[in-house]
């Protein structure tokens, strides 16, 4: 436990574990194995009102041990950790102290891993890219008992059909496609393929994004040129 | 035996109890598998869990399947997202194990207030007309399911053009 990073004196336990008891700071400890992200977290975490980073562990290793002697209300941890990942701390952290509270955190909004995490049993998740108020968010809303996921704004876990070289579209969206190529109005589409226009409208949006274009016209061109007309 | 090991008679008496021991674990096993509900399911709902769903199935490398979703809410009620799963599910299981498909599109949309869902693959296919005592189970199974939800399902298909089911439940 040398390197765990304790304010203050290691031997003295802070003053501020209030565990259940009303008015005491919510304790947190911060595990990463990046000395900026924690030094990072700290300094967003302690502008929270009522809550405290008690410590920071630098693994999953650290982490428990320090959980052993020191009963913490909540654990914001990376998920990629070396070793022990953090989707197996959070599982054992539920299993040995069931009263602390887990959220997850990492550069990558990998939806398998955030699934896992939940999984697992932590109650949110926070993308490093999110903003301090984001973070402050999905913290207070752990605590609050709700579920937040802040998977950030950039590099977010794309839907397939975001990928402009990989478009997949299915046999409806090609009759839909070809119809609209032959000059057909919704209603008429609507009519031919026994779907109420409204539907129509859907799969025309849809494949407006899908292709990422702002018009019918543009995606007309772009479908014939991927030979999908 | 394989390879020239022989057995006496009652180790292949006994061989043969362990096996059939085993086929029931693995029965068993099926089942409670079937009957436990992801907890992303229930935690984060319908796309979360369908993300891993395919997430799993992309990995193991034997089809590739794409997941859509267009305007879909982010919590349907624990029901509908419950069957709805688990009616993808077994279209997806049907495409794999009857189909032999080899790409599978899983399309959800809302529609002012009606749940679209379309699973399609490109596998062999049937004649929707003729078909088959084998078949004829599961697929009334997942129309009593969508029927549940006061809604439809319809099946595209013909040999060789591949499969798609349609489903169609309100959002109410």
């Amino acid at each position: 436990m040398n390197t765990m990073q304790n304010k203050g004196n290691t031997d003295e336990k802070p003053i501020l574990f209030g565990e259940g008891q009303d008015g005491a700071a919510r304790s947190i400890l911060l595990v990463d194995d990046h000395p900026m992200v924690l030094m990072g977290m700290e300094a967003i975490l302690s502008t929270l009102p009522g809550m405290v980073v008690s410590a920071k562990a630098k693994d999953a290793l650290e982490a428990i041990a320090w959980l052993r002697e020191n009963p913490t209300d909540l654990v914001l941890t990376d998920i990629h950790l070396p070793e022990i990942t953090g989707v197996d701390l959070c599982a054992k952290i539920k299993k040995e102290f069931p009263a602390t509270k887990v959220v997850g955190m990492s550069t990558f909004n990998d939806q398998m891993l955030i699934g896992k995490l939940i999984s697992a049993g932590a109650v949110g998740f926070v993308s490093k890219s999110a903003s301090a108020e984001d973070i402050a968010e999905v913290i207070l809303g752990a605590f609050a008992n709700q579920i937040l996921i802040k998977a950030g704004t950039k590099n977010h876990q794309p839907n397939p059909s975001d990928n402009p070289d990989n478009i997949v579209v299915t046999r409806r969206e090609k009759e839909i496609l070809a119809l609209i190529s032959q000059g057909l109005t919704t209603k008429e589409i609507a009519d031919q393929i026994f779907v109420s226009p409204s539907t129509v409208d859907s799969h025309r949006k849809n494949l407006l994004e899908k292709f990422d274009v702002l018009n019918t016209a543009s995606l007309i061109t772009k479908a014939s040129k991927m030979g999908l007309v | 035996m394989k390879g020239g090991t022989y057995m006496a008679e009652e180790q292949t008496v006994l061989f043969g109890h362990s096996i059939n021991k085993l086929d029931q674990a693995i029965q068993d096993l099926r089942r409670v598998a079937h009957h436990l509900l992801p907890a992303i399911l229930v935690k984060l709902g319908l796309i979360p869990a369908l993300k891993n769903f395919c997430q799993n199935l992309n990995d193991s490398g034997l089809i590739q399947v794409h997941l859509q979703h267009f305007n879909f809410p982010q919590r349907l009620n624990l029901e509908q997202e419950t069957i709805t799963y688990r009616m993808i599910q077994e279209a997806v299981n049907n495409a794999l194990k009857h189909a032999e498909a080899k790409q599978i599109i899983i399309q959800l949309r809302r529609v002012e207030n009606q749940i679209q869902i379309e699973v399609e693959d490109d596998g062999k296919g049937f004649d929707p007309t003729r078909i088959p005592y084998t078949k004829a189970g599961g697929l009334q199974n997942l129309k009593n399911r969508a029927e549940y939800l006061k809604g439809s399902l319809s099946i595209d298909s013909e040999p060789d053009k591949g499969t798609t089911i349609h489903i169609e439940f309100p959002l109410g």
